[in-house]
């Protein structure tokens, strides 16, 4: 057994394809990036200067723009983790005991808004916010609720916040399969056993279910951050980073720098730092999540 | 049986793989670029296919009816040229161009923006210079000063395709059942604003996302205040300070007040073009301030024969006290065309551009199909539009005329900056001496 | 759970499903109508009369038909090389004894982290260089590329928790070890595999970026160029926008509703484990 399992023949004809399409793909665009961070070039195909750290120097230490999307960022990530993974525990527990037909049927609906194309998402939550003909403002005007109305997604106090609420809505479903996918995987004597000792109802999930969960959370957590890091579509197609760079994000900024800007080189600078974040987060992440679990 | 349906879909799914990749293969085998040049030995009959690049993507009606249209005419002389034509959407189509600009891709022909982004193609060697000798007199008869845009180090890279200028689009029937004045000063404009917020009807549509047709504004009031239109481009370019310009302050401090009024729909943060187009043409708003390239509104069947018998345009009204007249036009010439410098058919391509932009071609076309004011001279039918009539006479009539935008004056990287801060000013995050030091700073980079 | 509490969840449920489902209620909803109701004083819009030439204009200006061809042709092709690459891969990762094993694996997870728009300009210059743009291959490899990193995470999760007994008896048996994995992991992973899949399908299905950048060639474009090319296209035309949307979402839904059940099972076995 272990000579098949060490065979270096195979273990290359396996890994060998996955790696390259890796490299190809990531280590390759990752190196070039890295050239160009480098320099001052304001496109690929024109003139290449080399200026030395000088674009990491203007991003960490004078470049506003850069830190508030990292603040965004990281704000965002703890709206999904404070208040999107909760819902999603809540749901995924009471999926599990509402059972029978009515457990499957619900399921697949909640996950629909995760078939849909991110452009239809965003259109619909832009028209629903819209300050004067969404259904959002008008629910409050006929709750008598005028005061409570907003340009949500226009004024630089709430974008940032709407933007939360519709990317809580459209991950809910992926979500929710995950923590469900782990409830489904605690066995029913656990419960039986808590229930003997007296437990009940919020008492006997918070004692077994969430920490059975821990695994699935360690993991969940990371990917929210990753997520909220690398949150680019939803924004671009609604507030475009707006207003007043409220709503930037590493992405997006990266993107308008190489696209629009024509900062090329700043934008690899860029989208350099923006990597190594997502790395160091992962990393810290992980360290914090370990050391937690081992107090279970 | 739900395993067996996965393993049929399965194998379905790697039939038509193997199959549909075949006929793939073909089509690339004959796919432009690669046929050109063959069959040269008659040196008559050369057969070539050109590729034009176009922010067009509708091919039936307004501008894109009038390129197809100027395409398939030479098409139709020349049967030995093919045209593919690739057209995206405005966002697409940008980045795009920046992916083939980035690996000097031998597309033929493709549409530019002027100024900023231009600029870019040009640093990157992308856009071939052109001979403007080449493009003098009565073939071609483009207006004076409509070049400004497309030259760099007084060499030219482009050809406008269109006189662009900032007016303001009214519904006619939302001011008459209302009763309310078509403005033309300022404080009329915000009288009326503030009469349809109480009609509960939007007063200006703004694609406030799109963040450049605010800089518009700004540079209008400017305008209006000051009387003149070369400060702000020479400010962009550094040479002199917008935080010098008392106009500048003032236009800035006066555009964040309308807003702050509610000039604009209360969403215009978050419209795009078609959405802000889309209020307007539903009669939810009573103005729309955009360029004259929507001329084509007037007969554009697909909008409501309400709406287009009540469309009417005024000039941008003035400032009581300003310098500035009502005849003075915020007008440039933003889109146009140029030759690729990687082109494979370098002769064939400036020949199609040579005859595209004569005048009898696009500017025709585009002015006959109600498409567009042209950047060339051209003729009345007699069969225009009340609204294309006016936009003429707007013209015809103009006293002075930017030739490029503020935001467009400069580099991309400047453009990028200025956007960002009129959009922190509109909504009021930074204040009018804010504001124009922000210019500063983003003109002083280089 | 009492009868009180059990009807009370009922109703919360059913609110939040009609929550969930409003997209799609609302996507039909104004594909059918002028565009001209869309901005209008209710949510949704009783049709007078049902515009079926908005369908008419997604179908053939949107070329519905080529487009799809080519997105099943892209998505297929890209399900197929993701899943035979992450399950080998996942298990040279999990069964399999080297040295390096914790670091390619830590490797290949990067590729969760990093963002497509970092990597997309040199990666179009890249495969311009390879000459891979402008054919089915300059989608199908991008979209493998961005797949692999999940599916691999995927699959690794749920090789752990089946018994290795199984294949430990084939190979005493003799059978090779590519026929191990593809004869008896592969049918063993099953659930897993198709939750691949479907996710795969998922994020190739409506990606966009890529689509318009790496393609120029009409013949090879995808549905979700067309789902971008109608903003332009038929800018003020919002019915026919949204119509080409509905007919871009039917098939992911399709697929979706019938592979299901099995994501569900596909993921339940390997989130415990992580």
């Amino acid at each position: 057994m272990h000579k098949v399992l060490s065979d270096r023949m195979a273990i290359f004809i396996f890994v060998f394809p996955g790696l390259a399409f890796f490299i190809l793909t990531f280590v390759a665009p990752i190196i070039l990036s890295g050239y160009y961070s480098l320099t001052n070039t304001i496109a690929p195909g024109t003139s290449v200067d080399m200026v030395g750290l000088s674009n990491f120097k203007e991003l960490l230490l004078h470049d506003e723009r850069f830190w508030l999307s990292l603040r965004n960022a990281l704000l965002l990530g703890l709206g999904f983790v404070l208040i999107q993974h909760p819902i999603c525990i809540f749901f995924a527990i009471m999926l599990d005991r509402i059972g029978g037909k009515a457990e499957k049927w619900f399921r697949t609906i909640f996950f629909i808004p995760c078939v849909i194309s991110v452009v239809v998402i965003s259109r619909m939550w832009l028209s629903l916010l819209d300050p004067t003909f969404g259904l959002l403002n008008k629910v409050l005007g006929f709750l008598g609720l005028e005061s409570l109305q907003h340009v949500w997604l226009g004024d630089s106090s709430t974008a940032l916040g709407s933007l939360l609420s519709i990317l809580i809505w459209s991950g809910f479903g992926w979500g929710l399969l995950f923590y469900y996918a782990g409830v489904k995987g605690i066995p029913e004597e656990l419960y039986e056993a808590a229930r003997l000792d007296g437990a009940t109802g919020i008492k006997l999930h918070w004692r077994i279910t969430v920490p059975l969960l821990s695994p699935v959370i360690t993991v969940q957590v990371t990917l929210a951050m990753i997520t909220a890091l690398k949150q680019m579509e939803t924004v671009f197609l609604t507030t475009n980073g707006g207003p007043g760079d409220s709503t930037q994000f590493l992405a997006v900024y990266l993107y308008n720098q190489a696209f629009s800007a024509s900062n090329y080189g700043y934008a690899n600078a860029i989208s350099i730092m923006f990597i190594i974040v997502c790395l160091l987060v992962t990393f810290l992440l992980n360290r914090i999540m370990k050391n937690k679990n081992l107090d279970y | 049986m739900k395993k067996k349906t996965a393993f049929s879909l399965m194998a379905l799914t790697v039939a038509l793989t193997t199959v549909l990749s075949a006929c793939g293969s073909n089509d690339g085998a004959s796919k432009p670029g690669n046929t050109p040049s063959n069959t040269n030995t008659s040196g008559e009959t050369k057969q070539v296919t050109l590729r034009f690049f176009s922010n067009l993507p509708d091919r039936k009606s307004g501008q894109g009816l009038a390129e197809q249209t100027v395409i398939d005419n030479y098409v139709k002389e020349n049967p030995n040229v093919k045209i593919d034509v690739e057209a995206l959407a405005e966002e697409p189509f940008k980045n795009k161009l920046k992916a083939y600009m980035a690996s000097n891709e031998p597309i033929d022909i493709t549409m530019v923006h002027n100024g900023a982004e231009l600029d870019t193609l040009v640093a990157a060697g992308y856009v071939t210079e052109l001979n403007p000798k080449d493009y003098e007199g009565e073939k071609y008869n483009f207006l004076p000063g409509v070049f400004t845009g497309f030259t760099f180090n007084d060499k030219i890279y482009g050809l406008p395709r269109n006189s662009d200028y900032s007016v303001i689009y009214y519904n006619k029937a939302l001011f008459q059942d209302n009763g309310i004045k078509v403005p033309t000063t300022v404080d009329e404009l915000m009288a009326a604003a503030k009469a349809f917020q109480e009609k509960k009807i939007e007063p200006i549509s703004m694609n406030g996302k799109d963040l450049w047709n605010i800089g518009a504004m700004f540079q209008n009031l400017h305008q209006r205040l000051s009387g003149e239109q070369t400060s702000l481009k020479e400010a962009a370019k550094g040479q002199r300070k917008f935080a010098d310009d008392p106009y500048v302050i003032e236009a800035a401090a006066l555009l964040q007040q309308m807003v702050k009024d509610g000039i604009y729909n209360k969403a215009y943060m978050t419209m795009d073009y078609g959405a802000s187009q889309n209020l307007f043409t539903q009669g939810k708003a009573a103005m729309w301030y955009m360029g004259s390239w929507e001329a084509g509104m007037a007969s554009n069947e697909s909008l409501p024969q309400s709406f287009r018998d009540n469309l009417g345009v005024i000039r941008f009204p003035v400032v009581n006290d300003g310098k500035g007249g009502i005849n003075d036009l915020i007008a440039w010439n933003g889109g146009g065309y140029s030759l690729v410098e990687a082109s494979k058919n370098k002769e064939e391509a400036k020949k199609f551009f040579d005859f595209m932009m004569s005048a009898d071609q696009w500017a025709k076309v585009a002015w006959d199909t109600g498409a567009a004011v042209p950047a060339q001279k051209y003729e009345l039918t007699g069969k225009e539009t009340e609204v294309q009539k006016e936009l003429a006479n707007i013209l015809l009539e103009a006293t002075s005329t930017t030739g490029i935008l503020l935001i467009d004056a400069s580099t991309a990287s400047f453009k990028d900056a200025a956007q960002t801060a009129l959009g922190k000013l509109a909504i009021g995050n930074i204040t009018p001496e804010e504001f124009a030091a922000e210019l500063d700073k983003a003109a002083s980079k280089k | 759970m009492s009868k009180a509490n059990r009807s009370m969840l009922w109703i919360f449920f059913l609110l939040v499903a009609c929550v969930q489902l409003f997209p799609l209620v609302w996507l039909v909803d104004f594909s059918l109508v002028d565009s001209n109701e869309f901005f209008s004083d209710s949510v949704l819009v009783w049709p007078d009369i049902i515009k079926w030439q908005n369908y008419i204009n997604a179908w053939v200006d949107g070329q519905f038909v080529r487009y799809l061809i080519n997105s099943v042709i892209v998505s297929g092709a890209t399900i197929i090389l993701t899943t035979v690459i992450s399950l080998s891969m996942a298990y040279a990762f999990t069964r399999m004894e080297w040295k390096w094993r914790a670091f390619f694996f830590g490797v290949i997870l990067l590729g969760i982290m990093i963002p497509i728009h970092a990597t997309l300009l040199p990666n179009f210059a890249i495969f311009k260089t390879l000459g891979l743009t402008d054919s089915y291959w300059g989608l199908i490899l991008p979209y493998t590329a961005v797949s692999v990193p999940f599916s691999t995470f995927i699959l690794t999760g749920f090789m752990r928790s089946i018994p290795r007994a199984i294949e430990e008896s084939a190979v005493m048996d003799g059978a090779s070890i590519y026929r191990t994995v593809f004869q008896i992991i592969l049918p063993l992973t099953m659930p897993a595999v198709v939750t691949v899949a479907v996710t795969t399908f998922l994020n190739c299905w409506n990606e966009f970026i890529m689509a318009y950048t790496f393609i120029s060639n009409n013949s090879l474009k995808t549905l979700p160029f067309s789902v971008m090319n109608f903003a332009g296209q038929y800018a003020s035309d919002y019915g026919s926008q949204f119509a080409v949307m509905v007919l871009t979402s039917i098939p992911a839904i399709v697929i979706y509703a019938i592979f299901n059940e099995k994501i569900t099972k596909g993921v339940t076995a390997g989130a415990v484990k992580g």
